[in-house]
């Protein structure tokens, strides 16, 4: 072969198998996000509640259970991913996720996922497995690392078999909120070429919604509309996942119910915009 | 057989946008040719599978357009004919992430990546953003992440848009040396009938989403009349109107030489019969080489006038 013909040679290779093809969206989508410096300071900095929990862990084997505050129980672990984590994972899902789907409509990069043998299902797949790894950091992963931090520091196998349950409690909240904020971050996305855009309408979806709902709550003077609030709905389905009573008065299965039509309306316009027709232009 | 299409029919609404009795291409290179909206893109998508037919069959490379989009997509590159790249990524990175998504492992993809971006111009350029490539660059990219998982056939549409002369040329080689040399099947789709001369061996042209002729491109300079240029003395006007009664297509320029498009049988002698019955003197006449514009002009006009 003379030296100027190797530049193109065929490729005798092995394919890699279909059902795994979204991992190439998610690893490279990883990989892009974590060069991001600013993204790692965000992540970073997600990390420091972690650490508050983990001081008020070892402070509680040292005081015993008598500060009200350094109780460690099923509500110290919900109030960790309530109060503190939700509020990272909601700036994470607005910085790594409003851009995901909304920057390849603007640069026509439908075009070139979809024509490899790319299905819709595998892009969204892989969009939201980005989404899913950044925000299982700020929730699932310190939440499970707290739980083992608790068995460790307390040594006791008394509070192991009252809190067995937990770890589960803690996987199905944060499952909540990782799949919740990716799936409306990414229908939000895929309805504009701006990421802007996309990230403004998430925060305005979370905000406005709780702002409404204390509004009517007001008016009504009841908390039976919580249902309408998103960050509402989380609270009350987190009550019921680490067995609390509820903190609105609002039915738990309304909460379910609002959220299960949120994750299914998100589908849907995902379903809408992310189409090979696209390419039709 | 690269190419085996029957009677498919793509309709977007009420409007049918592609009716093709049949089209074939047996492998090599073939220039789809025909005016802006005449179909040509609407075909490639189908080809892609991202239009399904309303009706008709079709295979690419032996498999079914309907139910093996996949396996077709993986022996396919597809070149878009609008600006497109993931953004963020520089070019090397681009073309590898393309090749991962058709399949390949990440380490073959990365360097395959480097292959083919030498190969397509773009080697020295290779680490810098994509965005930041000017028009011929872009184009240059489009093309490497079609080549990057070794298609057996790539779909190019509009590959020379906003080039510039000596780009444009550059790309048509590249794209030439793709097909004679290295064995990759390819489909052009153009409106701009020199790029399809100079690349393909195939054409076929489509106007209106009806396929109007398909064949090698010297059968269908054969297929056509003779083409000559003409100056006459006297009533050109009379000349031209005889010569149209015989079915000859004419058209005469500004400094009065006439271009007469034959008809399939008839020759210079009756462009003299023509001249002797309207009393016109001949001053100067030559026969033109046939080009892919006549074969197009022809076929597109012919169509025009049956509509």
């Amino acid at each position: 072969m003379p030296i100027y013909d190797l530049g193109y040679r065929h490729w005798t290779g092995r394919w890699t198998s279909h059902p795994y093809r979204w991992w190439a969206i998610t690893r490279r989508g990883i990989g892009m996000l974590a060069k991001n410096k600013r993204f790692l300071i965000l992540m970073i900095l997600s990390g420091i509640p972690f650490l508050v929990r983990a001081v008020m862990i070892y402070a509680s084997t040292l005081v015993s259970d008598r500060v009200p505050m350094l109780r460690i129980d099923a509500g110290f672990f919900e109030d960790f991913l309530t109060q503190q984590m939700r509020f990272f994972a909601l700036i994470i899902a607005v910085y790594a996720g409003a851009g995901l789907i909304s920057n390849d409509l603007k640069a026509n990069a439908l075009q070139i996922y979809l024509s490899k043998p790319i299905t819709r299902r595998d892009y969204l797949i892989g969009k939201l497995g980005i989404l899913v790894f950044f925000l299982a950091l700020p929730t699932l992963v310190p939440g499970l690392l707290l739980f083992l931090l608790a068995i460790l520091f307390k040594a006791n196998i008394d509070f192991l078999r009252e809190f067995y349950w937990v770890p589960g409690s803690i996987l199905g909240y944060s499952a909540l909120i990782m799949f919740g904020f990716s799936l409306v971050m990414l229908a939000l996305s895929s309805l504009s070429k701006s990421s802007r855009f996309a990230g403004v309408n998430f925060i305005a979806v979370f905000f406005f919604s709780h702002i409404l709902c204390n509004i009517l709550s007001s008016i009504l003077r009841t908390s039976h509309v919580a249902w309408i609030s998103l960050p509402n709905n989380l609270t009350q389905v987190g009550d019921m996942l680490f067995g609390r009573q509820p903190k609105y008065l609002s039915p738990v299965w309304a909460s379910i119910v609002a959220l299960a039509v949120l994750a299914w309306g998100s589908l849907w316009i995902i379903h809408r915009r992310i189409r090979a027709v696209e390419v039709i232009s | 057989m690269v190419i085996e299409l029957e009677g498919i029919k793509v309709q977007f609404g009420k409007q049918i946008v592609l009716d093709l009795v049949g089209l074939s291409f047996e492998g090599g290179s073939m220039g789809l040719l025909g005016p802006n909206g005449a179909g040509k893109s609407t075909l490639l998508k189908t080809l892609l599978g991202f239009i399904t037919p309303d009706s008709g069959d079709g295979r690419v490379l032996g498999l079914d357009i309907r139910t093996q989009q996949m396996e077709i997509r993986r022996k396919i590159g597809y070149m878009p004919e609008n600006d497109c790249h993931i953004p963020g990524m520089n070019a090397v990175a681009f073309v590898a992430y393309a090749g991962e998504l058709a399949g390949m492992p990440p380490k073959d993809a990365m360097q395959r990546a480097h292959e083919i971006l030498f190969y397509v111009g773009l080697g020295e350029a290779r680490y810098r953003n994509v965005e930041t490539y000017s028009t011929g660059m872009k184009q240059r990219i489009k093309l490497a992440q079609a080549l990057v998982h070794d298609p057996q056939l790539i779909l190019l549409d509009e590959p020379t848009n906003g080039l510039d002369p000596k780009g444009r040329i550059e790309l048509l080689e590249l794209i030439r040396d793709i097909s004679t040399s290295k064995n990759v099947n390819v489909i052009l789709s153009s409106h701009l009938l020199p790029d399809v001369e100079w690349v393909c061996r195939d054409a076929a042209v489509i106007h209106k989403g009806k396929l109007l002729a398909s064949g090698t491109i010297a059968e269908l300079k054969r297929g056509t009349g003779a083409v000559f240029e003409c100056r006459v003395k006297g009533d050109s006007e009379g000349f031209i109107e005889q010569l149209k009664v015989l079915g000859c297509g004419c058209n005469m320029s500004d400094d009065g030489i006439i271009r007469i498009q034959m008809v399939e049988g008839l020759g210079s002698r009756s462009l003299l019969q023509a001249a002797f019955e309207r009393h016109v003197q001949i001053r100067h006449l030559v026969p033109l080489k046939q080009s892919l514009e006549d074969v197009f002009m022809q076929v597109i006009g012919e169509s025009n006038a049956n509509l």
